[in-house]
């Protein structure tokens, strides 16, 4: 944790992780290097070990964004997070789903994120683990216990649907198209005035600090005055 | 092929640390990103039984999910701006604009 409160262990952390991903990068090469003559014999165990480097990455900067004390490197932590679940999307044939995490999540909802921690300027370090209240860390405890308890059955045994061969055209942009203006318009629709009215909320609540009686019976002049002082 | 059980596996361990992290962190930003997370592990589900059915149905809908995230990181965000311009805190412990 300390490593990270200085300019030279961001510097060690951004070298570590460029490092982690040179390490995935010539890996995946060297994995998929058999698969290329063998055809299709190969491309699946080349899929699975890609989907677990990525996976290892996503878990790694998840749990590097709930620890790290600083809200600017956890965003920056969230975003490598968001960028590797984008390549498990990838692994899974959901090559437009994966172009959309990495453009609207990794780019304009982190952009978003980090302007606003910018311009709040809280940026001094919290004290992680500590100071909660012992309630709170039972619930976090148990949360996590009923999660595991849920998740149990998976590691016993196949009840869960496997992955088949799809199609080559399988999630890209033609097909999820085809399906959101086709079969399911309205709620593409619906979901297009629900950002309309984000956006109009966002503005509104945003908009003129102060002039929103924050002081009872002032008048917009005074209470633009009192902000100002 | 990538085992479904797998990818569930992985989606479930990110829904858990977004949940953990709602719960420990203190800084509203870091909440919000940790909401994040758990939008993430559920498009994650989303996507494995997607490809698991073969069916893109699942793909349409985490593609919802991606702009209901969009719509919930904005309002979300605005509202801890005016937040703390009027409370200049950031800290979900201070924040109690209803108890008056």
């Amino acid at each position: 944790m300390k490593l990270l409160h200085n300019p030279r262990g961001l510097k060690a952390a951004a070298a570590a992780g460029l490092s982690l991903l040179a390490v995935l990068v010539v890996a995946g090469a060297a994995l998929a290097q058999p698969g290329d003559p063998a055809g299709a014999g190969a491309a699946p165990e080349y899929a699975k070990w890609t989907f677990r480097a990525f996976a290892l990455l996503t878990i790694l900067g998840a749990c590097a964004t709930v620890v790290m004390p600083n809200p600017v490197v956890a965003a920056m932590c969230l975003v490598g997070t968001l960028f590797c679940t984008g390549g498990i999307y990838l692994v899974m044939h959901a090559t437009f789903m994966a172009a959309i995490q990495v453009l609207v999540y990794a780019g304009a909802i982190m952009v978003l994120f980090i302007f606003v921690v910018m311009s709040v300027g809280q940026t001094e370090n919290e004290r992680v683990f500590g100071n909660r209240s012992i309630a709170s860390k039972i619930t976090g405890a148990l949360a996590v216990g009923l999660l595991i308890f849920v998740i149990s059955p998976l590691f016993k045994g196949p009840t869960v649907p496997k992955m088949r061969e799809v199609a080559q055209d399988f999630g890209n942009v033609e097909m999820i198209g085809g399906l959101l203006f086709d079969k399911y318009l309205f709620p593409f629709e619906a979901l297009s005035v629900l950002l309309l009215a984000a956006i109009v909320g966002a503005v509104l609540v945003t908009r003129t600090p102060g002039r929103r009686s924050r002081v009872d019976g002032a008048t917009p002049a005074e209470a633009h005055h009192h902000e100002e002082g | 092929m990538v085992p479904t059980s797998e990818v569930l596996i992985v989606a479930a361990a990110l829904f858990g640390l977004g949940l953990l992290g709602v719960i420990i962190r203190r800084n509203v930003l870091v909440v919000l990103m940790c909401v994040e997370l758990m939008l993430n592990a559920v498009n994650i589900t989303l996507i494995a039984f997607s490809r698991a059915r073969g069916e893109p149905l699942g793909q349409g809908f985490s593609f919802m999910v991606i702009a209901l995230a969009a719509a919930e990181a904005a309002v979300g965000l605005a509202i801890v701006v005016a937040v703390f311009r009027t409370h200049k805190t950031v800290d979900v412990d201070n924040i109690n604009l209803m108890k008056r």
